[in-house]
């Protein structure tokens, strides 16, 4: 079965597969919570998006607020339509309309200086996206308005290797295997709050490479032949 | 389009369901710990649906990637387990009855993964490198290092398996 019969290897599997048989998962349940779970996540990447996109004009409006302050909801600056409501008499088209949509009207309430207790206090905190300034806080039966989704993007690492002779394949979850024909290596994009922390990891591989901070990631690169390791890191592509 | 992915999800859930929990299972000792486990799996894999080309593989390698880095995470705060021998019917000889999954605990997550890739799914060193990212080498190697270190814990031919 296994190189390794003659060490164990049989009576280990066997151990395993009685043991794994007391698991009988509860698959119905499963596929609802991770339906759930997911449209969670595809919703938030699409307000992730959407606030980057819209940052922009949210800055112009709040600055146009401070040279012209406003004592009441009604007058808004930076071309943004005077009444909230005018924006429900056009028809919502797709995703990105919509969400633009709701962010105008979240920008028009800040612009009017709509008091704190007014906002939706039930919204979950996992659901609050921080911007650059203030807090934009989209209620979670926002989302309910708009149209379902566009496909998302293809998954996305904020670095590529272009060294030459290697490949690599398309990221799964936070990493990618690359190969030259003889060597492998893993590059993972990792959080900077965990920099530390791997860096002082005494499990770590010890022909890991880990690169410098870019934003709030960085990337390691992992990899049985050192030489390979060093050639990869020295052709990773930051976005 | 909506519907048709959540029917395609869902059977896709029931096809591999079972066997992805027993490896979840396997991987952290905890029924409680592999249902977190695969329900994370499970969202990931509903996010990505139409993007990934081979479902079972990108479950799979996502269910570890999961698993590794919490692991990882765990450790910054908290000690790793050797052998404990004061628990009830564990000898400091190991002479008594060892539950694999206590024997499993002993591994480090990676050579964890490697074992319940090799010797429950019967994969080869070539997919277990490829599912893990690592090269066959490692594979090999961890897999006898980890042999040596499981087989006193588990070489009793009298004991019966939980």
């Amino acid at each position: 079965m296994t190189d390794f019969d003659d060490d164990g290897g049989s009576h280990l599997s066997m151990l395993l597969r009685e043991r794994a048989l007391e698991v009988q998962p509860d698959l119905t349940h499963h596929v609802a919570v991770a339906r759930k779970a997911g449209n969670r996540l595809i919703r938030r990447r699409r307000v992730a998006v959407g606030s980057t996109v819209l940052a922009g004009s949210a800055a112009a409006v709040l600055v146009g607020v401070q040279l012209w302050p406003a004592p009441s909801p009604a007058p808004v600056a930076g071309g943004f339509a005077a009444n909230p409501d005018d924006t429900s008499e056009d028809p919502v088209q797709d995703p990105a309309d919509c969400l633009s949509q709701l962010h105008q009207s979240r920008v028009q309430v800040q612009a009017g200086r709509m008091p704190a207790e007014a906002l939706p206090t039930d919204t979950p905190r996992s659901d609050r996206v921080e911007g650059d300034h203030q807090p934009t806080l989209i209620h979670v039966d926002d989302w309910d308005s708009c149209p379902p989704t566009t496909p998302l993007p293809p998954q996305d690492l904020p670095v590529t290797v272009k060294a030459p002779g290697w490949k690599c394949d398309p990221p799964a979850d936070d990493r990618f295997g690359c190969t030259n024909g003889t060597d492998i290596v893993t590059v993972t994009v990792r959080s900077a709050a965990v920099r530390d922390d791997y860096l002082h990891d005494p499990d770590k591989a010890t022909d890991t490479y880990a690169s410098e901070l870019h934003g709030d990631v960085f990337a390691t690169v992992m990899g049985v032949n050192p030489i390979a390791v060093h050639e990869v890191a020295e052709h990773l592509v930051w976005k | 389009m909506r519907a048709a992915k959540d029917n395609e999800f869902t059977e896709f859930v029931h096809a591999i369901g079972v066997q992805l929990e027993r490896a979840a299972f396997l991987l952290t000792g905890d029924h409680h710990l592999a249902q977190d486990l695969t329900q994370a799996t499970y969202a990931k894999v509903y996010v990505s649906w139409h993007r990934a080309d081979d479902p079972v593989a990108y479950a799979r390698r996502t269910l570890l990637n999961t698993y590794i880095s919490h692991r990882r995470l765990r450790r910054n705060t908290e000690q790793p387990i050797d052998w404990v021998d004061d628990r009830p019917g564990v000898d400091s000889d190991y002479g008594e009855r060892v539950d694999v999954l206590d024997a499993l605990a002993t591994l480090s997550p990676l050579d964890r993964a490697i074992v319940v890739l090799r010797y429950w799914e019967d994969r080869s060193v070539t997919d277990t490198a490829r599912d893990l990212g690592v090269s066959e080498d490692v594979v090999r190697t961890r897999s006898r290092r980890a042999l040596q270190k499981l087989r006193p814990l588990l070489e009793d031919p009298e004991r019966t398996p939980r």
